[in-house]
């Protein structure tokens, strides 16, 4: 847990140092191309991408704890400023706090669309921030390899194992992010920290409610925060 | 400007993420694996208060232990705990030490595990309860629930 906010804080800081690099580059060729800012606009209306990328945060989150996960997205551009976007990944997890020892995996979905609100390159509308809302799911298996059992005053009447089992969460997610160019309007850098909100799921035979979710994390009063930081490729149809 | 004010926005965020992250929900506050709760009346049905009383309980191996000492203490009920890995329990009632005059109460039982929340893990409940007894100072026993399933509610009421 410890290790999450250094490196969240350190992926966020390298890419805010990046996005003002490329600030007054862009700046110029703002000023440059006004004139054209107008027919660009009328060709947007029918030209549609779809970018589609890998998740970097959190293969390397798993390097330094038993979270291991691999995210993919894929999202597409009708309109400039509204995204349709879809993210597949499959994790594996364990909880071992408190007497417990589970593990889970699985994977997990999520649907939803991004608004980008602040477009910082008029000329190819890619760059920006956007607020956007997901749906997820998750269909996951779970080991109960130890579970607490504890007496009236709280003390550890004793340790049992339960069988394997499968079950489910569905949660939704608020990011909010930012893509930006790094390589020839070709290859981005998308990066969003996004609050996830546990909506509900099975219990399963056991009776355990969703302790650690593929794709959600350790749940925490319902609630967690999330990072990603992908490399997204942009194909324009 | 507006790329400004987000890049706060951002920044806040992202240290919402830091102080959160350090919060921990891991408190136990439920209550778990309830005790079988006693409760004694009098011969009119009102609550009465007892100077003394001393429970020995007694597992299915005939282990014998005393879990209750109340002496000169004016009490009108009792939790006891209830064994988990067996089916009945055994409890033997002294009104004082030296008379020797017991009486017998067996509860029998089936456990079941029941989740509780992850900072608490899995409590045992009691389900399909019932008790016999003899009637030697006990002049009568009433079952009030058929489950124990918490520690608020009376679960037998013994008649002195």
């Amino acid at each position: 847990m410890s290790k999450k906010p250094i490196f969240l804080l350190f992926t966020s800081l390298s890419f805010f140092l990046f996005f003002s690099q490329e600030k007054n580059v862009e700046e110029k060729s703002v000023k440059i191309n006004t004139k054209e800012l107008v027919k660009d606009k009328k060709s947007d209306k029918s030209k549609s991408d779809f970018f589609i990328g890998i998740d970097i945060f959190n293969p390397i989150y798993g390097l330094l704890t038993d979270k291991k996960g691999y995210e993919a997205r894929l999202s597409y551009q009708k309109k400039f400023n509204w995204a349709y976007v879809i993210e597949i990944g499959t994790e594996q997890n364990v909880y071992q706090q408190n007497s417990w020892d589970i593990g889970i995996k699985g994977p997990y979905v999520r649907l939803g669309v991004d608004k980008f609100l602040i477009v910082d390159d008029y000329t190819t509308k890619k760059n920006g921030f956007y607020v956007g809302l997901r749906a997820a799911f998750s269909r996951y298996n779970r080991n109960p390899r130890q579970v607490p059992i504890r007496a009236s005053d709280g003390s550890l009447l004793e340790l049992a194992t339960l069988p394997e089992e499968d079950v489910n969460a569905f949660w939704m997610e608020i990011p909010l992010g930012a893509r930006v160019d790094v390589y020839k309007n070709k290859l981005f850098i998308d990066f969003s920290v996004r609050p996830k909100i546990l909506l509900g799921g099975s219990t399963g035979e056991s009776g355990i409610e969703n302790i650690t979710i593929p794709g959600f994390g350790l749940e925490q009063s319902g609630l967690n925060f999330g990072a990603n930081w992908s490399l997204v490729y942009n194909l324009a149809l | 400007m507006k790329i400004f004010g987000l890049i706060r926005i951002l920044f806040v965020f992202v240290g919402f993420i830091l102080f959160s992250s350090c919060q921990d929900d891991d408190i136990c506050v439920e209550s778990l694996s309830p005790r079988l709760t006693i409760v004694f009346l009098d011969s009119l049905g009102e609550k009465q208060m007892l100077d003394s009383i001393f429970v020995d309980v007694v597992d299915l191996s005939n282990n014998r232990i005393r879990i209750n000492t109340i002496d000169s203490a004016n009490v009108d009920s009792l939790q006891l705990n209830i064994p988990i890995q067996s089916t009945a329990v055994k409890y033997i009632f002294y009104r004082s030490t030296t008379t020797g005059i017991t009486d017998e109460i067996q509860l029998t039982y089936t456990p079941k595990m029941v989740f509780v929340s992850k900072a608490c893990g899995f409590a045992y409940n009691f389900y399909q309860t019932s008790y016999t007894t003899t009637n030697n100072l006990i002049t009568s026993i009433t079952q009030n629930t058929d489950a124990i399933e918490n520690e608020q509610e009376t679960n037998l009421f013994i008649i002195y």
